[in-house]
């Protein structure tokens, strides 16, 4: 396939796609000569141009992803504090130091047991928070380099909800429509952007 | 870019004047002129050369990508073994077995990258990136750690079990420091490094390598943390070109982890 180039806009040498810096004046290849190149690569091929929407598709759900998580933290922060006064109540009968009952085929006292149940909220908001962070951050990534950001946002979404369906079996079919949607997106828009890396490489001079 | 002159926007897919600084349809910013002015490369067929180095690149991925998905089959595999009350430490020897097997596996089908990284340890100057990639570990943990506790995060004892079963010092040390350390180092920083490194730059490799390695430890509070120790073990093993140094760096921190546990501190 003949390579698709633009000219360095300060020494006129052929910038190829793919390439990190210009090979004639060694100046980095801005985020507009990216774009430019890329335009021009999906114009002139009709697959390409595909593989771009899908690419572009996905790498837009891990920002959706990443507001989901934010906006969840406080909801789920709520919902487990009414869940937490719950528990406090039935606690509140015992003694500090008195054993209870195994959980889990551990033992705790009822002060461990409330220290605990205490905490349950704020882990719920902490690990939201992250996630929400990290798919932020991955978004942002996304936008320079979506092979190994949406790679990497599959994976982690993956995690989560493996994650999530070992400690409640019950999650697993909370909101499975968006899941679906999420995985579907993602992993179409991961296969897009191997394809087009793969096809980048093949431009790329000397590869 | 379409034709001479000619660019589609992005947002709508229409065709613009290659001169105009946005799209009339819909008001996307289109590029600028000069960098468009020159004549569109016609697409063509690829080569079967072409089309078999794609797919080579392809199955590359796609080994990583199988490699993650066996492996957290067998972390969920040990998280349900737990919970239906098998014995907690030979369900996590058994794993540890099996994930040392995947290991010597993924090292053997990629053995012309892996093996350069085992035949050299690099003298001086890759005992001195050991060192400082532990000392780096150390100084982030005392600070990390504390800080997610303080959030309220529980953080589990690596140690904790083996302990609870008797086990003796010696093995805590040897399952909990070295075997994860050669066998993580094995796959992550040899095989996953070299496969990914045959499609994405030098920092992307680090990148995923290092969110693949916090990930398969399967704790949002650890994700963050992981996920420098996987950037601090990859940078040590480009700068030496050897599996060596990570390892060392790997052993001493789980080493340090496991000792504070025994001697009751609360660091890391």
């Amino acid at each position: 396939m003949d390579a698709v180039t633009i000219p360095c806009g300060i020494c006129q040498s052929t910038i190829a796609m793919g390439a990190v810096t210009c090979p004639g004046c060694a100046r980095p290849v801005t985020d507009q000569d990216r774009a430019v190149l890329r335009v021009r690569f999906e114009g002139a091929d009709w697959q390409a141009h595909e593989r771009g929407k899908q690419v572009r598709a996905g790498a837009k759900w891990v920002g959706v992803l990443a507001i989901l998580f934010a906006v969840s933290a406080p909801i789920m922060f709520a919902m487990q504090e009414s869940t937490t006064s719950q528990a406090m109540q039935n606690l509140a009968q015992f003694h500090d130091d008195q054993v209870l009952q195994p959980i889990d085929g551990k033992v705790y006292t009822a002060g461990e047991l409330r220290r605990l149940v205490e905490r349950e909220p704020y882990q719920v908001l902490v690990a939201n928070g992250i996630l929400a962070v990290l798919m932020g951050v991955l978004w942002l990534w996304a936008r320079r380099a979506p092979l190994p950001a949406i790679a990497c946002a599959l994976a982690l979404y993956l995690v989560v909800q493996v994650v999530s369906a070992i400690l409640d079996p019950s999650s697993i079919m909370k909101g499975i429509v968006i899941k679906l949607i999420a995985f579907s997106v993602l992993y179409k828009g991961f296969t897009a952007s191997l394809a087009a890396r793969s096809a980048m490489q093949q431009q790329r001079p000397g590869v | 870019m379409t034709d001479l002159g000619e660019v589609r926007c992005r947002g709508c897919g229409v065709r613009n004047s290659a001169y105009s600084k946005e799209c009339l349809t819909c008001g996307t910013l289109l590029p600028a002129p000069s960098a468009i002015a020159e004549p569109v490369a016609p697409a063509a067929v690829p080569s079967p050369e072409e089309l078999h180095a794609a797919a080579l690149g392809g199955q590359r991925i796609g080994g990583v990508a199988r490699l993650f998905l066996v492996t957290l089959g067998l972390v969920v595999a040990l998280f349900i073994a737990n919970r239906c009350g098998a014995p907690e430490v030979i369900a996590e020897t058994v794993a540890d077995a099996v994930l040392a097997l995947v290991a010597l596996a993924c090292a053997f089908s990629a053995r012309a990258e892996v093996l350069p990284l085992l035949t050299r340890f690099g003298g001086w100057r890759s005992l001195a990136a050991a060192v400082a990639g532990l000392a780096v570990l150390v100084v982030f943990g005392a600070v990390y750690f504390p800080s997610v506790r303080w959030l309220g995060m529980q953080l589990i004892a690596i140690s904790e079990p083996y302990r609870e079963a008797g086990w003796p010092l010696w093995s805590i040390y040897l399952l909990n420091s070295v075997v994860p350390a050669v066998f993580e180092e094995l796959t992550f920083r040899g095989y996953v490094m070299a496969r990914l490194g045959t499609l994405l730059t030098a920092r992307e490799t680090l990148l995923v390598q290092a969110a693949l390695f916090a990930l398969l430890h399967l704790g949002v509070a650890i994700y963050p943390s992981h996920f420098f120790i996987g950037l601090v073990l990859g940078t040590v093993r480009q700068r030496t070109r050897s599996l060596y140094p990570g390892m060392l760096v790997h052993a001493g921190w789980n080493a340090v982890v496991v000792w504070c546990e025994i001697a009751g501190l609360g660091f890391p």
